[in-house]
């Protein structure tokens, strides 16, 4: 009997879900590499930050992924697995020289972890190799995707509703649309640099 | 020259060793005692046959050795009958040529993936190379934020001399002095901005020459110490110790082996062969009967 009555209720919250959460997908299109499309701030809500740390490796002299995208309060660990020294260093978040950070130098195996508090993109370098740089965009709610190289993207369990949808490439200007979510929803965003 | 003997360049150079040391102190550096070479080679200690590295498979140190019966180019005739008296004057491109070039290349590009370039390590040390860079990318950064970014990337750097890394090996036999014209070096040499004006020259003993390029550079390959291998075990790649050169070979012979190349004898019935050691062309054949000399007066160890 009891069981039945845990059977019954995960069965409606499963229906009540499916009825109310969709996704959004499309293409991006007009540049090339991966892009990240974000839902953007949605009044009076906040949400909480992921325990999960994220990784951004540096390996073989490159930052592995090239385009990572975390919600807002989201700690990023920054890795080197390389046998040399790196450093890693921003100059600004989302275009703020107020935010930029100087995260210094560490040796092979170890990570440094910072908080990321502030929405925007981060320009990610190493002053020892001007050839390595790797994109991190803040984002303010948890309704995100990074792209596939060919610029296809899915955002997942995104309730039903009206948001403004942004994409963001590397070097292109941000895109927004409105979009209105119902079920699997469709957006798809032509960038230029 | 060949009236010269070990005793008579031991004494000279013994001598020369006091002295140098002695005038080392009289202008306050703070000098590194010359020791020997010891344990085993840089390669043996990556556990890397030496014809898995880009020494090995490259010969991008120099020309081919002769083969047997071909004129080998060297010898003692350009050998200065004075070398071991001879106080030289080092820049840090000297440095460099018998510490760093035998791995990095004359052009500091090293051999990627095996060994790293030394160029963008050494320019992330700039202030000025920093900031013309982030201009470039539309960043621009604050002197104070430059500097700090430079400070941190010039510890960096000599963490890596001082203690070396997971591939490259440490060289606390240099010393402040030596490190500071090096560092000058590769700042010419990496074209950071008006560097070539700050060159330094220092004074070096026959020794401590000779103690730079078999620490540096012959230390890489060949073991300090073991047994001298038989012309079949050269065959099948063994390299023989540092301790053995001078009993296996003669001061022109070593000085003709190392900057031109010379025939070996390898195999169960001996032929000379080529050899696989790489021709080490811009060391000076001065410099390298100061190795000789150093390896003479410091006998390696085990």
């Amino acid at each position: 009997m009891k069981r039945n009555v845990v059977v019954l209720i995960v069965v409606i919250a499963g229906l009540t879900l499916a009825a109310s959460a969709g996704t959004i997908s499309g293409q991006v299109s007009g540049i090339s590499g991966p892009s990240v499309v974000y839902v953007d701030a949605i009044s009076g809500k906040t949400f909480p930050a992921p325990a999960e740390h994220p990784v951004i490796d540096q390996k073989g002299l490159v930052y592995q992924p090239h385009v990572t995208a975390v919600l807002v309060g989201t700690t990023v660990d920054f890795l080197n697995s390389d046998s040399v020294a790196h450093n890693v260093f921003w100059t600004s978040i989302g275009g703020n020289k107020k935010l930029g950070h100087n995260l210094g130098t560490w040796p092979k195996g170890e990570k440094k972890s910072f908080k990321f508090d502030a929405p925007g993109a981060v320009p990610i370098l190493c002053n020892v190799h001007p050839e390595m740089s790797a994109y991190l965009v803040v984002v303010p709610t948890p309704y995100f995707a990074t792209s596939d190289q060919a610029g296809n993207y899915k955002i997942e369990n995104v309730p039903d509703g009206s948001y403004t949808v942004i994409a963001w490439h590397e070097g292109a200007k941000n895109q927004s649309k409105p979009v209105s979510v119902a079920g699997d929803t469709k957006a798809d965003f032509t960038l230029s640099k | 020259m060949k009236s010269w003997s070990i005793i008579s360049t031991k004494h000279t150079g013994l001598i020369l060793v006091l002295l140098s040391q002695l005038f080392a102190q009289a202008v306050g550096n703070k000098e590194i005692p010359i020791t020997a070479v010891r344990g085993e080679s840089w390669i043996s200690h990556l556990h890397k046959k030496f014809s898995d590295t880009s020494m090995g498979k490259t010969w991008h140190s120099g020309p081919v050795a002769p083969m047997p019966g071909e004129k080998s180019t060297g010898g003692e005739e350009k050998l200065s009958l004075d070398f071991a008296a001879r106080t030289m004057t080092f820049h840090g491109a000297d440095i460099y040529r018998l510490n760093c070039r035998g791995c990095h290349a004359e052009s500091g590009h090293g051999a990627p993936p095996e060994i790293n370039s030394v160029i963008d390590p050494v320019r992330a040390t700039s202030v000025e190379v920093i900031m013309a860079r982030m201009k470039k990318v539309g960043m621009s950064m604050s002197r104070a934020n430059a500097t700090l970014l430079a400070r941190q990337s010039n510890t960096a750097l000599l963490d890596r001399f001082h203690k070396g890394g997971q591939d490259m090996p440490p060289f606390p036999q240099l010393s402040e002095p030596e490190i500071r014209s090096l560092l000058a070096y590769l700042k010419e040499l990496a074209g950071v901005p008006g560097a070539e004006k700050q060159q330094v020259a220092i004074n070096e003993s026959p020794s401590r020459a000779g103690e730079q390029i078999v620490k540096s550079t012959c230390h890489i390959c060949h073991n300090a110490t073991g047994p001298n291998p038989s012309p079949q075990q050269i065959l099948e790649g063994a390299i023989p110790p540092l301790s053995t050169l001078t009993t296996r070979t003669n001061l022109p012979e070593f000085v003709r082996k190392v900057t031109a190349g010379h025939p070996i004898s390898m195999g169960e019935a001996p032929m000379p062969f080529r050899g696989r050691m790489p021709v080490f062309d811009y060391l000076s054949e001065d410099e390298v009967a100061n190795a000789y000399l150093y390896l003479t007066l410091y006998p390696p160890q085990e």
